[in-house]
């Protein structure tokens, strides 16, 4: 049960946390959270799959956690949510690598079906 | 010329009259006697020649037939050698005159003759002769004639001094000032004389003889006039007062002596009156009197104590009620001591000192103020004014003394002295407030207006203070047109004791306040614009123009200079809010996305619970969970109220709007700035350390603009610790009261530092360590804190960072517990 794929959110916003796990409750996906990056990194383990919903704006910076598991070749796909939705931040974050860029607040949906897409690329990409 | 002395003429002329009346009844017998008897019978011979008289016969030839004794001495010849002599030749003087009459008598009845005889008789007296010659006729036929000679020098003499005395008489009733005259019973004017004939406004004596003075008596005195009249027939002698009414009108007074006259041989006496016009004398009486009358008044009535002391033994004569009442004794109970008893005794000395002054004639009038001590065993201090009643360089006698109560006054004078001390140190608004009170003890009134004015030329103001029966009241805005002020912000220093509603009709606030009287004074800058003004006004009427107390001139300046002071300062702020004003929109700016992101949180969270809500209602196939559906919509709306918080904290913040003072705990600010800042804080993983003085610290601020500073600082600490290994961030924000006069607000931050040189710096303008800075938000902090009475620093901790000190006054009527 350990591999099934997986909703790491990592967002220091406790009401961000705990309205995002209502959402994936009803979606039936399984979510984990995180508050800093330094907790997240401290926990993840390489070989999970699932995706990483991603706060830019956090201690410890989404930015350079995003560097980090670019230059680790990490397979777990990175969906950043932000509020500050400039072109330039987009920008940076597709090239480090980021499979979606929403900006706060968000259509559920359209994250919902992102989601089960990163999740299928992440199972994909394990087996 | 005195009743009596007429009286002794009236005697002597009486005296005098009576003499005359024998002297002619001597002489009528002699005479019938030589008539009768031509030739005298041998037993009356003796007597014949012995006569007093001269007695002489002659015959139809006119020639001597005998001459007694008496004649032959006083024509110096022997009887018988008389005996056929002619007249001629019997009488030595004026021979011609005396036969010429004799001869005439053989004719005729002739009247006697009076001559003047040479020779003076031996006391130088004139000797005077009476001829008087009668016909003998003896059967119808004329025989001789009889002479009678008579020496009538003495009747003479009296006639003379009669008539003498009549006309001095005549001269002195005449002449005299007086009304003399003379009555008889009924008041039957017999004589009046010119005087008195002015004064009854009578043209002559003959209008008024034998009326009735009666008629001329004022009615009123009349009764008691005829009464005194007929006490003076009863042989009395007195005096009376009474008015005349003069034959044209005029009233006048007059005061008669009278005395009973009574004439030799006459039975009813007269009424002698000597009456003279008293109106000058009543009239100054009639002064006198009402001078007295007015003094007395003065005296029992005036509104200050008066008393009359003997000057040497400080005895009290007389002090009128109000002196009695001033020092608590009842009435009378202070006369006959001395006014050393109610002095106190450390102004005793002084007091005794003066008055040796006046009794040496050093000074004349003076003023001193000494305590003295009332009845009770207050000690109150009077204004006492002394003026000797007695003139230049006579002996000291009494002294008439004035004693007004300056307790008031002196206390006034405390008062005033308070208030130089209790506004000396105060600037702002906080000087007007004690200095309306001030005014208002120090005056005894009802209301002080301290006004500024809002326009030019002036039709509005504003009070400042506004002091209203025993307390500072609410200030207020009003139009000046048709009240009393209108004319003081003119420019004008008024007065108006009493009436001022009368005065200005129109201004109902006069009415709404019962403002009887009214001081206004202008209040002007230093370049003599009119900036404000002070009224004071009472419900009753003042005494003594308060424009012309000193003092008040000097603090209506000192108001002035502060009105000045705090019309340019508030100039200055409208300035530095402005700029404070521009410095939040730029910091606002800088922060913007960060507050963007800040109320996309809320946003994003709430459309997450709406979106789970949803679904879970979708998939639900009819059985809801509606506790947590409730649980969903909660947090929900939690979200909802943040994001409200969000944008109202932005729009506080950015909006523009008057600066306004309200009294806050001075942790209010600072929760509201970590709140503001608390995504900031966190994303930089700033640790926040906030430490509340325990004790409620209130201070009286404008919480926006200290806000600004919080944010300013906090922000540039943030800045200062992106260096910082994130878990050594560290923001302290500590407040702590420093007594009862103080708060300190201390952000400690433990960011890279300053240098000394930064240090120094660091609040002047365009100085900014960042690349995108103004440099402006430390400057304009400083600004804001000492335009709160306040002040702003900065030092270096001790092993890393900074700390920002903000110091504020506690609001003043907080007292630290």
């Amino acid at each position: 049960m350990n591999n099934s794929p997986t909703v790491f959110v990592l967002d220091d916003d406790p009401a961000i946390q705990d309205s995002l796990a209502q959402v994936l409750r009803v979606l039936g996906l399984r979510a984990e959270f995180f508050t800093t990056v330094a907790d997240f990194c401290a926990a993840h383990d390489p070989s999970r799959t699932g995706c990483l919903l991603l706060d830019l704006r956090l201690p410890g910076d989404g930015f350079s956690l995003l560097k980090k598991l670019k230059s680790d070749g990490s397979s777990l796909p990175v969906i950043v949510i932000t509020g500050h939705g400039d072109a330039d931040t987009k920008e940076r974050v597709m090239e480090l690598g980021a499979i979606a860029f929403y900006e706060k607040p968000f259509r559920i949906r359209e994250l919902s079906d992102t989601i089960r897409e990163a999740f299928e690329r992440s199972t994909r990409l394990a087996t | 010329m005195s009743a009596t002395t007429n009286s002794r003429l009236m005697d002597e002329i009486a005296r005098l009259r009576g003499r005359i009346e024998e002297l002619e009844r001597d002489h009528s017998a002699a005479s019938a006697f030589a008539s009768r008897e031509l030739l005298v019978p041998p037993e009356q011979v003796d007597l014949y020649q012995h006569a007093t008289v001269g007695l002489c016969s002659f015959d139809r030839d006119l020639r001597c037939l005998n001459v007694n004794a008496t004649l032959a001495k006083l024509v110096s010849r022997a009887e018988r050698e008389c005996r056929g002599l002619s007249p001629q030749e019997i009488f030595p003087f004026e021979s011609e005159r005396i036969a010429a009459r004799a001869r005439d008598a053989l004719q005729r009845d002739v009247e006697a003759l009076e001559l003047n005889h040479p020779r003076a008789r031996a006391d130088g007296t004139e000797q005077w002769y009476r001829f008087e010659f009668k016909a003998i006729i003896v059967d119808d036929c004329v025989q001789g004639v009889t002479g009678t000679i008579s020496d009538v020098s003495d009747r003479r003499l009296a006639e003379t001094s009669l008539l003498e005395s009549e006309e001095k008489f005549r001269k002195v009733f005449e002449s005299v000032p007086e009304c003399v005259k003379l009555l008889a019973r009924d008041g039957e004017l017999l004589d009046m004389n010119a005087a008195g004939l002015a004064m009854i406004e009578a043209e002559s004596i003959d209008d008024v003889r034998g009326e009735s003075v009666y008629s001329l008596i004022a009615r009123e005195y009349l009764d008691a006039f005829m009464a005194n009249e007929e006490a003076v027939y009863r042989g009395e002698s007195n005096s009376q007062v009474f008015e005349v009414i003069g034959l044209k009108g005029t009233r006048r007074w007059m005061e008669t002596h009278q005395v009973p006259l009574v004439y030799s041989g006459k039975t009813d006496p007269v009424v002698l009156a000597v009456t003279r016009d008293i109106s000058e004398r009543k009239k100054v009486e009639e002064a006198r009197l009402a001078s007295e009358r007015w003094f007395r008044s003065i005296f029992e009535q005036a509104g200050v104590a008066v008393g009359v002391i003997e000057t040497r033994s400080g005895r009290i004569v007389r002090v009128n009620h109000k002196y009695e009442a001033l020092l608590g004794y009842a009435s009378g109970e202070l006369v006959g001591h001395s006014w050393r008893d109610h002095t106190h005794p450390d102004d005793l000395q002084e007091s005794l000192a003066r008055v040796r002054q006046l009794i040496e004639g050093e000074v004349r009038d003076y003023s001193i103020e000494k305590r003295v001590i009332h009845k009770d065993g207050s000690t109150r201090w009077m204004n006492v004014t002394i003026s000797p009643m007695w003139p230049v360089g006579d002996p000291p006698g009494e002294h008439i003394v004035i004693v007004q109560d300056v307790t008031k006054r002196k206390r006034g004078d405390a008062v005033l002295q308070g208030l130089v001390e209790g506004t000396a140190s105060r600037t702002g608004d906080e000087f007007f407030g004690p200095f309306a009170t001030s005014l208002a003890t120090l005056f005894a009134a009802k209301y002080v207006l301290v006004c500024e004015h809002l326009d030019d030329p002036v039709t509005r103001v504003r009070t400042l203070a506004f002091w209203k029966h025993d307390r500072l009241g609410e200030n207020m805005e009003y139009a000046l047109s048709g009240s009393p002020c209108e004319r003081t912000a003119a420019g004008e220093w008024s007065f108006f004791p009493t009436g001022i509603q009368e005065r200005f009709p129109t201004d109902d606030d006069l009415v709404a306040l019962q403002a009887e009287s009214y001081c206004g004074i202008p209040l002007t800058d230093s370049s003599r614009r009119i900036i404000g003004h002070i009224a004071i006004m009472d419900d009753g009427p003042m005494t003594g123009n308060l424009c012309d107390v000193p003092a008040l001139q000097v603090f209506t300046s000192r108001a002035a200079a502060e009105l000045e002071r705090r019309q340019t300062e508030h100039e200055l702020r409208v300035l530095q809010d402005r700029l404070a004003h521009v410095s939040r929109v730029s910091t606002m700016g800088e922060m913007a996305t960060g507050l963007a992101h800040e109320l996309n949180q809320p946003l994003a969270a709430m459309l997450s619970y709406a979106y789970a809500g949803e679904q879970t209602l979708h998939d639900s196939n009819g059985s809801v969970d509606v506790e947590y559906l409730q649980e969903l919509f909660e947090k929900l709306s939690g979200q909802a109220a943040r994001a409200g918080e969000i944008i109202r904290r932005l729009r506080t913040l950015v909006g523009k709007r008057t600066a306004a003072r309200a009294r806050v705990d001075i942790e209010d600010p600072v929760v509201e700035v970590l709140a503001l800042l608390d995504a900031t804080l966190r994303r930089n993983e700033v640790q926040v350390d906030l430490k509340l003085d325990l004790q409620p610290c209130p201070v009286n601020i404008d919480e926006i603009q200290i806000q600004q500073v919080l944010v300013n600082i906090i922000r540039n600490a943030i800045d200062a610790m992106k260096s910082t290994e994130p878990e050594k961030r560290r923001l302290a924000i500590i407040t702590s009261a420093q007594g009862a006069e103080a708060v300190d607000v201390a952000i400690q931050d433990s960011g890279e530092g300053l240098s000394e040189d930064e240090l120094g710096r660091v609040f002047d303008a365009f100085v900014s360590s960042k690349p995108e800075g103004m440099g402006m938000g430390l400057a304009i902090s400083r600004t804001i804190v000492e335009s709160h009475g306040g002040s702003l620093s900065v030092a270096s901790n001790p092993h890393r960072g900074v700390t920002f000190r903000i110091q504020l006054p506690l609001a003043k009527d907080f007292h630290a517990r």
